[in-house]
C-alpha cells in the first residue's frame, strides 16, 4: 500500500472525530434534561403521538425503487463502454453493435413497462 | 422470420459459427415481438398471442428437428453448437411447444396477464438452449439465473391465489441458495485453476485436485454440484420442488417439470463431460449418492400425496434420481440413456399434466378425489391419462420402461449394483402412486351431480399424439436412439 | 515493515468490519439494522477492493449495492409490517444449520487462501482500469453481457407484473 491512501486515512479519522467529539462535548458540558410526566405530554391542543413507529409505504415506492436499480445496474454498463469505445472501435465495431443490442433489450423493457403503466405514479 | 429459417442450418461441421445464426437470437427475439407486441399491438393480436406463440414454438421446433447440424462454436468458443446442445434445444423446444399448447385451452392461468405468461416461456427457452451450449462459467452462471428469475415469475404469476405466490417465495429463497453456492463454487475453481473457460478447465483440474489447491477444488466442485442439485431438484435439494410444482399454474408445472429438470441435466452433462472431465471418477460416487437419495426421497414422499400436481413433484424428485443413475455411470451408454430417459419422462409426464390442465376447472380440483369416475364420464380420457401414469411407472412396452432399462443397464455394467436395487425399491413403490389415480378413475363412481367435461379437439389431438409418442419410443426406439447416438459421437 | 504493517492493519481491519456487519446481519433483531448492517459489510468490502486497486469495482460496489440495492431492502422492510418479524427468536438449530453451512465454506476459503500467503501484495492496477474492462466486457464477454442484457429485461416484467397495484383483475389493489 503506498502512501497514496494516507490523506484518505486522515480524513476518516477526522470524519469519524467530528461528530464523536460533539457527543463527548454534549456529554461533559450539556446539562442534564429535567423531565417530568408533565413536560412529556404533547403541548395543549397537540395531537397525542400514538402509534406505530414505522409507518407502512405504499408499493408504488416498490415498483420504482426496483426499476431504478434494474436501470441503475443497466447504466453501470454503460460507463466502461462509454470509456473503452474510442480506443476499441478503432480495432473492430464489436463493441458497437453490442452496445446497440444490449440498448435495444433495454429499450424493450423500457416500451414495456411504460405500456403496463408503470410509469405512471397515479394509476 | 428469415432468421430463424437460417439459424444452425448453415453451420458445418468445425467452423466459426456467425453469430447471428444462433438460434436463442431468434427465439429472443420472437419472445421480445410476443411481449412488446402483446402490449402495444392491436386487441386482435392479445388474444390470439397463445395460438402465436404456439404456431412460432412448432415451426421452431420443425426447423430445430429437420435441419440442425452440428460442429461450429460462436463467440471465441464461449458458445458451443454440439451435438449435446442440440438434443437438449430440441427438448426445450419440445417442452415450450407443448406448455403453450397448454396454455392456449387450459383455463387455469393468470387471466389479467396473459401476455407475459405466454412470452415468458421464450425467455426462459432461450436461457436454457444458452445453458446447453455455454462454453464458459460466466454464461453458465448468467443464462442459469435469467432461467431461474423467469421460472419465479412464472410461478408466482396468479398473484391472486395464496399456492401460487407461496410456490414463488419458497422458489426463490432456495433458488437464491443455489445461486450462492453456484457463484462460490465458481470462484473457488476460478481461483484454483486461474479460468473460467470449460476447455481450458478441463485440462488444469485434475493437476489441480492432485496439488497444493486440491481442498479448494473439491470445495468449489461441492459447491457447484449442489447447485445443480438444486436445478434438477436431487435430494437433498429437493424441497422447493412439491410447493412449486402444486402451486404454478398447470402448464408452467409442466414446462418446469420437462424443460427446466432437462436444462438442470445439460448443464450436468456438459460439467461433467467438458471442464470436470478429468475428476469425473471423483464425482461420480457422489452422483450416485444423489440418485440413491432422490429415488428413495421422491418415491417414498409421492406416496402419502393426494394432489396429482404435488404427486407430480415428488415424483420428478424419484426422475431426477433414476437419471443420475445414468449420470453416475459415466459411459457413452449412460448418458444415451439419459437423454431417452428424459424425452420418455417429458412425454409421459405431459399427457398426465396436459390431460389434468385441460380438465382442471371442470373436474373441480386437481385432488385425485377429483378424478373419480373419470372411465364412465370420458372413457378415452382416462385410458390416455392411464398410459401416461403406466409410462411413468415404467410399465412395458412404453418409453418409460425401456428408459428406466436402458438406465439401470448403464449403471449396473458401471458396477453400481447397490444403486440399481434402491432404485428397484423405488419402482416398486411407484407403483403403488401411480396406480392409485387409476383406481380413483375406474373404479370410483362419478360425482351425481358432475358436469359434462368438455375438452376441444385440437386438445384431444395434443394429448393423443403424446400418448403415440410414449408409445412409438417405447416400441421402436431405433431411429430415435440412433439420432442420440450420432449427436452424441463425439462426446 | 512500516508499509506492510500498514497494509496488515487496514487489511485486518476492514476484513473484521465486514465480517462483524455481515454477522449483525443475521444476528440483528430489527430488520432495518440487519439492513443497515448489510449496507455497512458492502462498504467494508468496497475498502477490500480498494486495497486490492479494483476501484472501479469499488465505486460499483459502493453505488450499486450500498447504494441502491440496500435502498430497495429497507423499502421492503418497510412495506412490511415488521412487530412479528422482530419479535421473532432465531433457535439454536438455526445457529447449528448455519455453522454447518458456513464452517466448510469459511474452511475451504481459508485452504484456498493458504497457499498464497507467501505472495507479495496486490498486482498492480492497470493503469486504465475501466477501459480495460469494458474492452473485456464488450469483446470476449460479449455474449454473458447480452444474457446480462436478458436478465434484466426479464427481471423488469416481473418487478412491472409482481408488484403493481390494481392491476385488471387484480383484487387486492388499492384504488
Amino acid at each position: 500500500m503506498s502512501n497514496e491512501f494516507v490523506p484518505f486515512l486522515i480524513q476518516m479519522v477526522f470524519a469519524a472525530a467530528v461528530p464523536l467529539g460533539a457527543f463527548a462535548v454534549a456529554l461533559l458540558l450539556g446539562q442534564r434534561a429535567r423531565t417530568s410526566a408533565a413536560k412529556d405530554t404533547p403541548y395543549e391542543c397537540g395531537m397525542e403521538p400514538r402509534g406505530t413507529s414505522s409507518p407502512r409505504f405504499s408499493v408504488k415506492f416498490y415498483l420504482v425503487a426496483m426499476l431504478f436499480i434494474i436501470f441503475d445496474i443497466e447504466v453501470v454498463f454503460f460507463y466502461p463502454w462509454a470509456v473503452a469505445f474510442r480506443d476499441a472501435a478503432g480495432q473492430s465495431w464489436t463493441i458497437f453493435w453490442a452496445m446497440l443490442f444490449f440498448t435495444g433489450l433495454v429499450v424493450a423493457g423500457l416500451a414495456y413497462e411504460w405500456k403496463k403503466g408503470g410509469l405512471d405514479w397515479s394509476r | 422470420m428469415i432468421v430463424g429459417l437460417s439459424c444452425g442450418m448453415l453451420a458445418s461441421s468445425g467452423c466459426t459459427m456467425p453469430w447471428w445464426q444462433i438460434p436463442e437470437l431468434c427465439w429472443l427475439l420472437l419472445g421480445t415481438v410476443l411481449l412488446l407486441g402483446g402490449c402495444w399491438g392491436p386487441e386482435t393480436l392479445r388474444s390470439r398471442v397463445a395460438g402465436v406463440s404456439a404456431a412460432l414454438f412448432g415451426l421452431m421446433l420443425v426447423l430445430a428437428l429437420f435441419f440442425w447440424a452440428p460442429g461450429g462454436e460462436a463467440f471465441g468458443g464461449f458458445y458451443r453448437w454440439d451435438g449435446l446442445s442440440i438434443l437438449f434445444k430440441r427438448l426445450f423446444l419440445f417442452g415450450g411447444f407443448i406448455a403453450s399448447w397448454m396454455m392456449l385451452r387450459s383455463p387455469d392461468g393468470p387471466v389479467a396477464h396473459r401476455v407475459e405468461y405466454v412470452a415468458l416461456p421464450w425467455f426462459a427457452v432461450v436461457a436454457m438452449g444458452l445453458m446447453a451450449s455455454a462454453g464458459d462459467f460466466a454464461v453458465l452462471f448468467v443464462s442459469l439465473e435469467t432461467l431461474t428469475i423467469t421460472s419465479y415469475i412464472l410461478v408466482s404469476m396468479e398473484r391472486d391465489r395464496g399456492t401460487s405466490l407461496e410456490a414463488g417465495v419458497k422458489y426463490l429463497v432456495m433458488g437464491g441458495l443455489s445461486a450462492a453456492f453456484l457463484v462460490y463454487g465458481i470462484a473457488l475453481l476460478y481461483g484454483s485453476c486461474g479460468t473460467l473457460r470449460f476447455d481450458e478447465m478441463a485440462g488444469r483440474l485434475p493437476g489441480a485436485l492432485a496439488g497444493d489447491m486440491g481442498p479448494v477444488v473439491r470445495a468449489g466442485l461441492l459447491c457447484v454440484m449442489v447447485a445443480v442439485g438444486f436445478k434438477v431438484a436431487a435430494a437433498p435439494f429437493q424441497w422447493w420442488a412439491p410447493d412449486v410444482y402444486q402451486g404454478a399454474p398447470v402448464p408452467i408445472t409442466g414446462f418446469l417439470a420437462v424443460a427446466s429438470k432437462a436444462a438442470g441435466f445439460a448443464v450436468l452433462l456438459r460439467l461433467l463431460w467438458g471442464p470436470f472431465g478429468g475428476v469425473r471418477d471423483t464425482l461420480a460416487p457422489m452422483v450416485a449418492w444423489l440418485a440413491a437419495a432422490s429415488i428413495l426421497v421422491g418415491n417414498l414422499g409421492a406416496l402419502s400425496q393426494r394432489n396429482l400436481k404435488r404427486l407430480m413433484g415428488y415424483s420428478g424428485i424419484g426422475h431426477a434420481g433414476y437419471l443420475l443413475m445414468g449420470v453416475a455411470a459415466g459411459s457413452a451408454a449412460g448418458v444415451e440413456a439419459v437423454v431417452y430417459y428424459l424425452a420418455g419422462y417429458a412425454v409421459a409426464a405431459l399427457v398426465v399434466l396436459g390431460l389434468l390442465g385441460g380438465l382442471v376447472d371442470r373436474l373441480g380440483g386437481a385432488e385425485m378425489r377429483h378424478l373419480n369416475g373419470l372411465a364412465k364420464r370420458e372413457p378415452g380420457l382416462a385410458w390416455l391419462m392411464l398410459v401416461g401414469l403406466a409410462s411413468l411407472a415404467g410399465l412395458p412396452p412404453l418409453a418409460g420402461f425401456l428408459g428406466k432399462w436402458m438406465v439401470f443397464a448403464a449403471a449396473f455394467q458401471a458396477g453400481l449394483a447397490w444403486l440399481v436395487i434402491v432404485a428397484g425399491v423405488g419402482v416398486v413403490a411407484s407403483l403403488y402412486y401411480y396406480l392409485a389415480p387409476v383406481r380413483n378413475m375406474f373404479f370410483e363412481s362419478p360425482p351425481p351431480d358432475a358436469p359434462p367435461l368438455e375438452l376441444d379437439l385440437p386438445f384431444r389431438t395434443c394429448v393423443s399424439i403424446l400418448m403415440g409418442l410414449a408409445i412409438i419410443l417405447g416400441i421402436a426406439p431405433g431411429p430415435f436412439m440412433a439420432t442420440i447416438g450420432r449427436l452424441l459421437a463425439g462426446l | 515493515m512500516g508499509e506492510t504493517f500498514l497494509e496488515w492493519a487496514v487489511f485486518w481491519t476492514l476484513a473484521a468490519g465486514a465480517v462483524a456487519s455481515a454477522l449483525m446481519v443475521v444476528a440483528g433483531r430489527s430488520p432495518v439494522t440487519c439492513a443497515l448492517s448489510l449496507a455497512c459489510s458492502m462498504i467494508f468490502g468496497a475498502g477490500l477492493m480498494v486495497q486490492m486497486r479494483a476501484y472501479f469495482i469499488a465505486a460499483i460496489q459502493v453505488l450499486v449495492y450500498a447504494g441502491a440495492v440496500i435502498v430497495l431492502f429497507l423499502f421492503i422492510v418497510m412495506l412490511m409490517d415488521l412487530k412479528a418479524e422482530a419479535m421473532r427468536r432465531r433457535g439454536g438449530v438455526a445457529l447449528l444449520a448455519g455453522l454447518a453451512v458456513c464452517g466448510p465454506l469459511a474452511l475451504a476459503g481459508w485452504r484456498a487462501m493458504a497457499p498464497l500467503s507467501g505472495g507479495g501484495g496486490p498486482p498492480p492496477a492497470p493503469p486504465d482500469e475501466v477501459q480495460h474492462i469494458g474492452r473485456l466486457l464488450f469483446t470476449d464477454y460479449v455474449l454473458p453481457l447480452e444474457i446480462t442484457g436478458v436478465l434484466l429485461l426479464v427481471a423488469m416484467v416481473g418487478a412491472v407484473l409482481l408488484c403493481r397495484p390494481g392491476g385488471a383483475g387484480d383484487q387486492e389493489g388499492r384504488p
